[in-house]
């Protein structure tokens, strides 16, 4: 049965989907803007590295959310959840328990998918609207929790604390640009995998799924706690960042509702929607604060509207529809 | 000899004060096509769902070869070798042609790439494989969950209508592959439809259902002479 088992895999993995999404051309231009991200350092001001710092933070929740949301089409409105626990875990033992920052980071993100993990198996029973409110009341009661009396000799309660961790911006640079290029190309190997193909087909049709052999709670938990670790791990660096710790801006929820509005608007469920969403989001948002610092948030909102309007599927989705992308998971 | 693949006995499903399925038992016979069929709201589709393990019964048990199956979740009934069709269709839209089917080969050995093409030509598929389902038209969206199906080849198959919305010469190529599949490598079909025509050219064995309960059981002829039938279906 053993052999059996491993033989299915191996056929269904290597034969999977057709050729098209074994092309590996999108990583050889992703080099090049990357190439010129490792110099940036090296080249511009401290205010360009800042700007830079959030894409890839934005970029990272973005991929990760949609690992999950995108994917399972399980919306997600308690991501800044997992965000929390992470940075809360990572800081707590960075600064407290003098561990190593990487290690610290990693412990961080591997607490937000234990969190998934227990979260997830009760609630990924809920759908659509009841999952999105359930996890949104599931933040909020966090959140409580982690500016409670009860978690004060951990947390410094609601008021929190700040902290320097033992690394400059130009090593948080480099450590978020590292992380956001490992989570894309996982999330690459993710979204065109067997198992993405079956997070796929749950968003589609979870009963017609599970009635073709795929154990839908299985493979959302498994989804719920990648997209939680993505999240977490980020998380980490984000905080180091801030330099200051409070469940207020932890547990934000604007952590959850941005990196929803970019993959929205990139394309849900595609590898390089979140990261396009990501980075238009970012520099528009950058550049509408500096020239309209009392009406960007409106001029915001309203090419938010438009786009959604324009481009329901995403702009990855649109170019595919258009012809001008081919229609490849690979994308 | 072995033991029935599927076997439903005494089951019961009610929606509130509703009995859609009532005391019924029922064996399918391994290696044939058995028909079910019966006026609308006779319970056909609930008693699908129930072997299927969408819906848990009320009262009563389901086996397979023997292996009590009424509370297993519907991925491990998929998984013992039952796959199902629905009324409707139900592809996975934003998949491409090929992914569905290569999907549906999830739980498959062998050559699944060979496979699915040779079903794609099949079934005139072949030209709009890397198209997302939801662009086909309607009748071949019901092509392609029919080749889905014949994809993830397992021991019985439940077909819900399968041939609505299908037009003649599909629907003689539909059936060709079921009666091929069922005499080459003893795959096991049960069929709900309502064409009559498919129901008695095709099938060695007839069970016909009314209110939840079985009425009939027994060859095209049986049934088709059958008195509580011919009062289902046109009244006394």
């Amino acid at each position: 049965m053993k052999f059996t088992r491993k033989y299915k895999i191996k056929q269904v993995t290597s034969e999977k989907i057709g050729s098209s999404d074994k092309k590996s051309w999108p990583y050889a231009i992703a080099l090049i803007p990357i190439s010129f991200l490792i110099a940036l350092p090296y080249i511009s001001s401290p205010y360009v590295i800042s700007v830079c710092f959030m894409l890839y933070v934005y970029t990272g929740y973005s991929v990760g959310w949609n690992i999950m949301s995108g994917l399972t089409g399980y919306v997600n409105f308690g991501y800044s959840l997992f965000i929390g626990i992470a940075a809360y875990t990572s800081v707590l033992l960075i600064i407290d328990l003098g561990v190593w920052w990487p290690i610290g980071w990693f412990l961080g993100g591997v607490s937000a998918a234990i969190v998934a993990i227990i979260l997830g198996s009760f609630m990924l029973r809920l759908r659509g609207s009841y999952f999105a409110i359930g996890m949104l009341a599931l933040l909020l009661g966090i959140k409580l929790l982690y500016s409670s009396k009860y978690l004060a000799p951990l947390t410094r309660g609601g008021s929190g604390f700040p902290f320097i961790e033992p690394l400059n911006l130009t090593t948080m640079y480099y450590a978020l640009l590292f992380l956001t290029v490992l989570l894309v190309f996982i999330s690459h190997k993710i979204i065109t995998s067997n198992f993405g193909s079956k997070l796929i087909a749950i968003r589609e049709d979870e009963e017609g799924a599970e009635s073709i052999g795929i154990n839908a709670t299985s493979n959302k938990i498994t989804a719920f706690a990648l997209s939680a670790f993505f999240g977490g791990v980020i998380s980490s660096g984000h905080i180091a960042f801030q330099n200051y710790i409070e469940p207020e801006s932890a547990f934000n929820i604007l952590l959850t509702i941005v990196p929803i509005v970019m993959v929205l608007l990139g394309g849900p469920g595609t590898i390089w929607g979140p990261v396009l969403g990501a980075t238009i989001l970012t520099f528009v948002e950058e550049f509408l604060w500096s020239y309209f610092i009392t009406t960007y948030m409106m001029i915001y909102g309203i090419i938010m509207v438009l786009l959604v309007l324009l481009m329901p599927g995403g702009i990855i989705d649109w170019l595919k529809n258009r012809g001008t992308l081919p229609k490849t998971r690979a994308i | 000899m072995q033991r029935p693949i599927c076997e439903v006995t005494n089951v019961t499903k009610c929606f509130g004060q509703l009995r859609a399925v009532n005391d019924l038992s029922i064996s399918i016979e391994n290696g044939k096509i058995t028909g079910l069929i019966g006026p609308n709201g006779a319970g056909k589709t609930t008693l699908f769902n129930v072997i299927a393990g969408v819906l848990k019964p009320d009262k009563g048990k389901v086996f397979s070869r023997g292996r009590d199956i009424t509370n297993l979740k519907p991925y491990q009934i998929a998984r013992m070798g039952i796959g199902r069709t629905w009324q409707l269709i139900r592809i996975f839209p934003k998949m491409t042609v090929m992914e569905n089917l290569m999907i549906a080969a999830n739980l498959k050995t062998g050559n699944t790439h060979k496979k699915a093409i040779e079903l794609l030509e099949l079934f005139g598929l072949i030209d709009q494989k890397t198209n997302y389902a939801d662009e086909l038209s309607i009748g071949h969206q019901k092509m392609l969950s029919v080749a889905r199906t014949l994809m993830f080849d397992s021991e019985l198959m439940l077909l819900d209508e399968l041939a609505a919305g299908v037009d003649p010469s599909e629907e003689v190529v539909i059936m060709q592959q079921i009666h091929e599949l069922c005499e080459q490598r003893g795959k096991t079909f049960f069929i709900i439809e309502h064409d009559m025509d498919i129901i008695m050219n095709h099938c060695d064995k007839v069970i016909c259902m009314n209110f939840g309960q079985k009425i009939a059981e027994g060859s095209c002829e049986e049934v088709k002479n059958n008195e509580k039938v011919i009062e289902a279906y046109f009244g006394t």
